[in-house]
């Protein structure tokens, strides 16, 4: 394999890594917002 | 990154197919962490053999010394600045600005040499902005804390 190949190689995974970043940003905003909507209805049976 | 395509067109300008893989995957136009500029230069492996090669081709191919030796210069300067940033030390800094300093788009001469060896306007022009491309990148590669 020629070295601009690897290189090509090196920098488009570069360029999927904030993708990537993004999607798991997403995921921990929704297991977020499920935890908060777990304890307002814990917070509404207590009441 | 310079095209595939062009890579071919810069190769039969430098009747060398290595050589111009050489110059493609010295013409890094992302930035990168201290981690990612260590993969690049894995991948370059860098030597004093290598760059003298590089410089020859290009003199050979521009059909000028002056031209070859500002191209491979300004591809030096790129890796010499992945190095600093790959060793992330501060005592490095001063090095890197300086290295930094050095940086220079290509000259108007330059390109046109490069389009005439190339005999392709558009692919030397792209392989002129990717060189250019990635010296800004380094030129921006920040100071070690």
């Amino acid at each position: 394999m020629k070295k601009s190949d690897k290189m090509r190689e090196l920098m488009a995974g570069k360029a999927k890594a904030p993708a990537k970043k993004i999607e798991k940003k997403a995921e921990e905003q929704k297991e977020q917002e499920v935890k908060k909507e777990k304890r307002k209805i814990k917070k509404k049976k207590e009441d | 990154m310079i095209s595939k395509n062009d890579e071919y067109i810069l190769a039969v300008a430098l009747s060398n197919e290595r050589i111009a893989s050489e110059v493609v995957a010295r013409a890094i136009d992302a930035s990168a962490d201290a981690a990612a500029a260590q993969a690049a230069l894995d991948i370059i492996t860098d030597s004093a053999k290598e760059r003298k090669e590089i410089r020859e081709y290009l003199i050979v191919a521009t059909a000028s010394r002056s031209v070859g030796e500002e191209i491979a210069e300004q591809q030096e300067i790129v890796v010499e600045c992945l190095e600093y940033q790959a060793a992330a030390n501060i005592a490095n800094n001063a090095a890197l600005n300086a290295a930094q300093a050095k940086v220079k788009a290509l000259s108007a001469k330059a390109r046109e040499y490069l389009i005439v060896a190339m005999a392709n306007r558009a692919a030397a022009n792209r392989v002129a902005d990717e060189i250019d491309a990635a010296g800004a990148v380094a030129a921006g590669i920040a100071d070690a804390i």
